[in-house]
């Protein structure tokens, strides 16, 4: 089914682009167990953080959609709105019956809800804060009205033990945060890094990756690799995962530092055995990639090829054995998006990457991979508390100005 | 008022053992501003850093919100 927006792939730089807004794939076992990271800190009031940034960025992508494609018409303007916000994997929303001064949406198809319970089990307290500030900023862009026009309620959700979430949408001022888009950012020319010789098939395997389905259902779901996919917004993350950092730094310095980016980390490392793990037991790795890998060292530049295809920038490993390797990203989506929004670092803030490189060589070298374990909970509990671990120390930051992001990981115990 | 020292380093090594890896991480993030008042850094505990009562029973609640039972010790 072809979509009724644009959707635009820039290559070099690893991107998929909607309306200039950066889109990522990520599982819903990265997207609840970020989100929690943030309710964990409960001194502070994240919650008008994951609505605003969520509002942001959908009211900045479908005003632009609108515009790219000159659509003026309300209701036609809602329907593309519904698409994509199914396509991209958040579940089901119509605006029918929707008018500016707003109305209820009522659906039984949420990712957060899903997958907050599939990951946690039930909550205490609805937990669909992304859809809520999306449908606010949608709303606003449907109706031609400044970001920040609508607000929303969302008191009842399917995690929380509703047969259906529910989003109550008011004209009025939003109590939520507005944020200033961030757009693509600031892309690098780049030239690829040599890498070892291996017959791995990175172009082949970024083209055909590429080209898999990976869009929503008709309840808006992509259950692929044993994982709910979303095609999730990189502003978005970075928005989040950002301000809980900055504000954490800001109040309680070194330690508040260090204690979200200890549970920053843990979220990338929780994505890379949940995503990349899934990937690499899959059939359609078995049928595409498997074939062609003859060591352990074959394995890791196979799901380095495979992470090219997920928006994340150009993904290399420039060495790898199995006690070390050094892995190279140009344009890693938390740098571009920090830069864009923040300025300059003054430290290493690419956390999802940081994890996701200790999380693949612990798949590939510790946890056996290869062997098809079961991916479960019990599974990565075991792994990760074994005393053999992979650890990450950064060697550059395009944040803080360097042409590259680059990490070594190396094996302790 | 500072209680005996041990507690804290016996509650945190409990919480590891019964919770998951991401437990004390966790547990860190939600006792932050009293962790920075007490002028203690939570992954340095050992068997003699001794905090308030207070400070204790913050860790406590927070051990319990995210293992899902009381630490007994």
């Amino acid at each position: 089914m072809s979509e009724t927006f644009d959707v635009s792939v820039d290559v070099n730089h690893r991107r998929c682009i909607v309306g200039d807004e950066p889109m990522i794939f990520h599982c819903h076992h990265y997207n609840v167990s970020l989100q929690r990271a943030l309710l964990d800190a409960s001194y502070v009031d994240f919650r008008p953080v994951l609505v605003g940034a969520a509002a942001s960025v959908a009211h900045a992508q479908l005003a632009r959609v609108f515009s790219q494609q000159s659509v003026a018409a309300p209701r036609a303007r809602a329907r593309i709105a519904s698409d994509l916000y199914r396509w991209a994997g958040f579940g089901t929303a119509s605006f029918d019956g929707i008018g500016a001064e707003g109305g209820t949406i009522r659906t039984p198809n949420s990712h957060y809800a899903l997958g907050w319970k599939s990951r946690f089990g039930a909550s205490s307290e609805p937990v669909c804060f992304f859809a809520t500030g999306w449908i606010a900023g949608a709303m606003a862009a449907i109706f031609d009205r400044p970001a920040g026009s609508y607000s929303v309620r969302h008191d009842e959700c399917c995690a929380a033990g509703a047969s259906e979430c529910a989003f109550v949408v008011t004209l009025g001022p939003a109590t939520s945060e507005s944020y200033a888009a961030a757009g693509v950012g600031a892309l690098s020319n780049h030239v690829p890094r040599p890498i070892p010789e291996t017959p791995v098939d990175y172009d082949g395997i970024l083209a055909a990756v590429s080209g898999m389905p990976l869009v929503g259902d008709a309840e808006g779901n992509i259950p692929a690799f044993g994982v709910y996919l979303t095609r999730q917004y990189a502003n978005y993350y970075n928005r989040v995962s950002f301000e809980f950092l900055r504000s954490l730094e800001t109040s309680y310095g070194e330690e508040g530092r260090a204690a979200a980016e200890a549970v920053l980390v843990e979220a990338g490392r929780v994505c890379a055995f949940n995503t990349f793990g899934g990937i690499m037991t899959s059939t359609e790795w078995d049928a595409l990639i498997r074939p062609a890998l003859k060591t352990d060292e074959d394995w890791v530049h196979g799901m380095v090829a495979v992470a090219n295809a997920l928006g994340w920038g150009r993904w290399q490993v420039t060495s790898v054995s199995a006690d070390e390797a050094e892995f190279v990203i140009h344009d890693d989506y938390e740098s571009v998006g920090y830069l864009a929004s923040y300025g300059r670092a003054t430290h290493p803030i690419s956390y999802l990457a940081r994890g996701g490189v200790e999380g693949l060589m612990t798949l590939v070298y510790l946890a056996r991979i290869v062997d098809r374990p079961t991916l479960d909970t019990a599974f990565y509990e075991a792994t990760f508390r074994a005393s053999a671990r992979f650890e990450a120390t950064s060697l550059a930051s395009r944040a803080m100005g360097d042409e590259i992001t680059a990490f070594r990981v190396s094996r302790r115990g | 008022m500072t209680v005996e020292s041990g507690g804290l380093f016996r509650v945190l090594e409990w919480a590891k053992e019964h919770g998951d890896v991401s437990t004390v991480s966790r547990v860190r993030v939600m006792v932050l501003p009293m962790t920075v008042k007490e002028r203690i850094i939570l992954d340095r505990v050992g068997p003699t850093t001794a905090c308030s009562a207070e400070y204790l029973s913050a860790v406590r609640r927070a051990v319990k919100n995210v293992v899902g039972r009381e630490c007994p010790l």
